[in-house]
This record gives structure tokens, C-alpha cells and sequence, in this order.
């Protein structure tokens, strides 16, 4: 059992080595999404401005950001195996489950390092006063792990559909709200704005349990088709 | 004898809708916004019951790859879709009497209006995907997927946020809070109602079936 976890693992990250290889060649992909989170808060920061949002619209608007900033860059992991025509042979090198764990992995990667570029420089430019560190890098961490978890199999869907890039914000959205809700209620609370974080904690880790859950049991009908 | 069921259902849901006028008492502070309880209730009900059945038929697919569950699975999604819609326009009116606006992010009404975001997208999906094997794989994921994170936002999301709506039936403390005629009229409507959408399905079903049939010739 633990060779079979090991074997997974090590395939895993040669998957997620391999995708990170690929964007570092194309260089395009992160500098686009890093183009697009600073655009985007430049809106917010210049319509919104520092004073002009209360704790409650700030915690809101960093998600929202966060959100659409992820989405931008997180399908490309399978849609990029479809388009060079290297899916088949990916599905020959690695099974359903271990190319899944390596695309999230660099997904989980690539959200972190937009997060390391995004977050500091809202707290600067929003500047909301962040009363618990902690708690907003709790809630910064189990939100990741759930939006990684539904981006990385849907973009195995919409990878086989006609139509994409609207297609994949249209499917992740709707699933990706009640995790929204909690990761906001999170940011809240450590803005001092609720006084109860663990709840929204809690929420999010029973969130990321279940898609992750989810997701393992999905990755193979989908990969497979 | 279809005919004598088609014309009974007629009779039965005009009798709940009398029963809900003359028969079942004003509910307090409601008022005359009552009366739309007795449609709201059953059609949401009939939303979760639809899509529940949506997932289920997703989850037979998957395990069977057989293109019936898949139409079954298509024509719960698209019924619970118009049950949706039923439930948020009613939710709204309901909305307007008694808070004075026709949304307000309720919970109750955000729950409605992400399920009926998540199966609009789950019917897109299906119209993305030209071959029919693929197309019912993947949209059987994006069922299976989505319906997870309904107990979330049915249960959970109302219980952590403040709430206006009421909650007579489904509650947290698991007891009725209604009128002994008013819960009769519910149950007579939501009865009315579900007959209404099994025979909506059947027809579907019959076209979906003489479609496949088709294919295979």
C-alpha cells in the first residue's frame, strides 16, 4: 500500500514538474495571469479606493478578485494536453488519478504564487486592517485546496467540449459559491468584521473534503472519455 | 383510463388550490401571502427531488454506460431546471410582500438561485458535447460533482447565515411549526404537483427513448 502511494506520489510530481516545465517555457501563461490580477485590483483600487469600502465589501472584493484571477489561469492544465495532442499520451504514461493529484499540485502551485503577488499588494492598495494573520492564511489555505479540486476536474471536462474558456467560469462558479461564502466569511473574521472564524474554517475544510472526495472518484470517466 | 387520470389530476389540483383559499387558515403575520405557500413549498420540494433524481440516474450512468440513465438523468436535470425557476419567481413574489423587495440574498433565496445557476450549466455542458457518449460521461460528472455541494447550500449555508425565510417544515430543530390545514394542503398540493412533473417526465421519456431508438437504426 504504501509502494502503490509512493509510485502515485512520484508520478504525480513528475506530472506537475512537467507542466511547471512547460509553463516556465511558454513564460506567457503566468505572466498573463499576473497581468490580470494586477489590472483587475488597479479597477478595484481606483473605483473602491482604500476609504470608500467598509471590512465587509473588502473581504468580498479579495475573493473576487482571487476567484476570477484563479479561474483565468487554472483550466489550461488539461485543455493545453488536448490542443498540443499529448493527452494520449499522457493517459499511456500515467493513470487518471496520478495525472489529476499532478495537475492540482501545479495548479495548488501556480494559485499560491499568484496569491504571493496578489494578496500583499491589495493589503497595500485596499489597505484593510487585518485584525488575525493567522486566521486569513487559514482561510487563504483550505480555499485554495477547494477551488484547486473543482478547477482541476472540470478543466478535464471542458478540456472535451467545443466551447471553453466561458464555458469553464459558467460550470466552476455556481459550484465554487458556497466556498466562496465560507472563504468571505473567513476573511471576515479575521478583519475583525465576525468575531466567529472556526465556523467558516470548518465549512471550508468539510468543503475541501467532500469535492476532493469527489473529484478521486470522477477523474476517471472523465480522463478516460 | 388516461384520460380519467389526466381529468382527476385536473379536479385534484383545482381542489387544492379552493382548499388552499377556503379551507386552510391565514398563516400569522403572513397574511394573504399564504396563499403562494401552498405552490412554493411543493415546486421546491419537487426542485431537490428532481435534481436528487438527476444525480442518482448520473451515478447509474456512470457505473452501466447506458444511454437510458443518461436520458434519465437529461430530463430530471431540465424538469428540476423549470421547478427551479417556479420556486425562485414565487420565492420573489413571496419576497416582495412580506419584505418589501423581490430579493434580498436571503440564503434561502441565494440556495435557489446557485442550484438554478448550476443545472443551467450542467444543461450548457450538454449542449458543448456533440458525441453522445461523451457528452453523458461528462455532463454524469458535473452532476455528481454539483450535487455535493447541495446539502451545503440547502442545510448548512442558512444555518451559518441570518435568515427571514421561514421554516415551518425543514428546520433545525426537526419539528412542525404549521397548522394542521395548512401542512394537509401542502401535502395535497405537493402530491398534485409531483404527479404533474412524473407525467412531464414520461412524456420526455418516450421522446428520449424513440431518439435512441432512432440512433440505433
Amino acid at each position: 500500500m504504501g509502494r502503490v502511494s509512493r509510485g502515485l506520489l512520484s508520478r504525480a510530481l513528475e506530472v506537475a514538474r512537467k507542466d511547471w516545465r512547460s509553463e516556465r517555457r511558454a513564460q506567457s501563461g503566468l505572466a498573463s495571469i499576473g497581468l490580470f490580477a494586477l489590472v483587475t485590483l488597479a479597477v478595484l483600487s481606483f473605483s473602491v479606493g482604500p476609504f470608500g469600502a467598509g471590512a465587509d465589501l473588502q473581504a468580498a472584493l479579495l475573493w473576487v478578485l482571487l476567484l476570477f484571477t484563479g479561474l483565468s489561469g487554472l483550466a489550461r492544465v488539461y485543455i493545453r494536453e488536448v490542443d498540443s495532442h499529448t493527452a494520449a499520451h499522457l493517459k499511456l504514461l500515467a493513470g487518471p488519478l496520478e495525472v489529476l493529484v499532478g495537475k492540482s499540485l501545479f495548479n495548488l502551485w501556480l494559485l499560491v504564487l499568484v496569491e504571493l503577488f496578489v494578496v500583499p499588494l491589495y493589503l497595500v492598495l485596499m489597505a484593510p486592517r487585518v485584525r488575525d494573520f493567522r486566521v486569513l492564511l487559514a482561510t487563504l489555505a483550505l480555499a485554495d485546496v477547494g477551488l484547486v479540486a473543482v478547477s482541476t476536474l472540470l478543466a478535464a471536462v471542458v478540456a472535451q467540449a467545443r466551447t471553453r474558456g466561458a464555458l469553464f467560469s459558467g460550470l466552476a462558479i455556481p459550484i465554487l459559491i458556497p466556498l466562496l461564502l465560507a472563504a468571505i466569511g473567513g476573511t471576515k473574521a479575521a478583519l475583525g468584521v465576525t468575531p466567529d472564524a472556526r465556523t467558516h474554517l470548518v465549512m471550508l475544510a468539510s468543503l475541501d473534503a467532500v469535492l476532493l472526495g469527489v473529484s478521486v472518484f470522477l477523474i476517471e470517466p472523465v480522463w478516460n472519455e | 383510463m388516461r384520460t380519467l387520470l389526466k381529468v382527476g389530476l385536473l379536479v385534484w389540483l383545482l381542489a387544492c388550490i379552493a382548499a388552499g383559499t377556503l379551507y386552510a387558515p391565514l398563516a400569522r403575520r403572513l397574511f394573504e401571502m399564504t396563499r403562494i405557500i401552498y405552490f412554493h413549498l411543493p415546486v421546491a420540494w419537487i426542485t431537490v427531488i428532481a435534481f436528487a433524481l438527476s444525480a442518482w440516474w448520473s451515478a447509474v450512468y456512470l457505473r452501466r454506460r447506458d444511454l437510458v440513465a443518461d436520458a434519465k438523468a437529461a430530463i430530471w436535470a431540465e424538469l428540476g431546471l423549470v421547478a427551479c425557476v417556479l420556486a425562485t419567481v414565487t420565492g420573489a413574489v413571496f419576497a416582495k410582500g412580506m419584505w418589501g423587495s423581490y430579493w434580498n440574498w436571503d440564503p434561502r433565496e441565494t440556495s435557489i438561485f446557485l442550484l438554478l445557476l448550476v443545472y443551467a450549466a450542467y444543461v450548457t455542458l450538454r449542449t458543448a458535447i456533440d458525441d453522445d457518449e461523451r457528452r453523458a460521461s461528462l455532463s454524469a460528472a458535473y452532476s455528481l460533482i454539483a450535487v455535493v455541494t447541495v446539502p451545503f447550500l440547502i442545510f448548512v449555508v442558512p444555518r451559518i447565515y441570518f435568515s427571514l425565510h421561514p421554516d415551518p417544515l425543514i428546520n433545525s430543530q426537526g419539528k412542525r411549526f404549521m397548522e394542521a390545514r395548512m401542512f394537509e394542503v401542502v401535502m395535497a398540493s405537493f402530491a398534485g404537483y409531483l404527479a404533474v412533473f412524473w407525467w412531464m417526465y414520461r412524456i420526455h421519456l418516450r421522446m428520449a427513448l424513440a431518439r435512441l431508438s432512432a440512433r440505433e437504426d
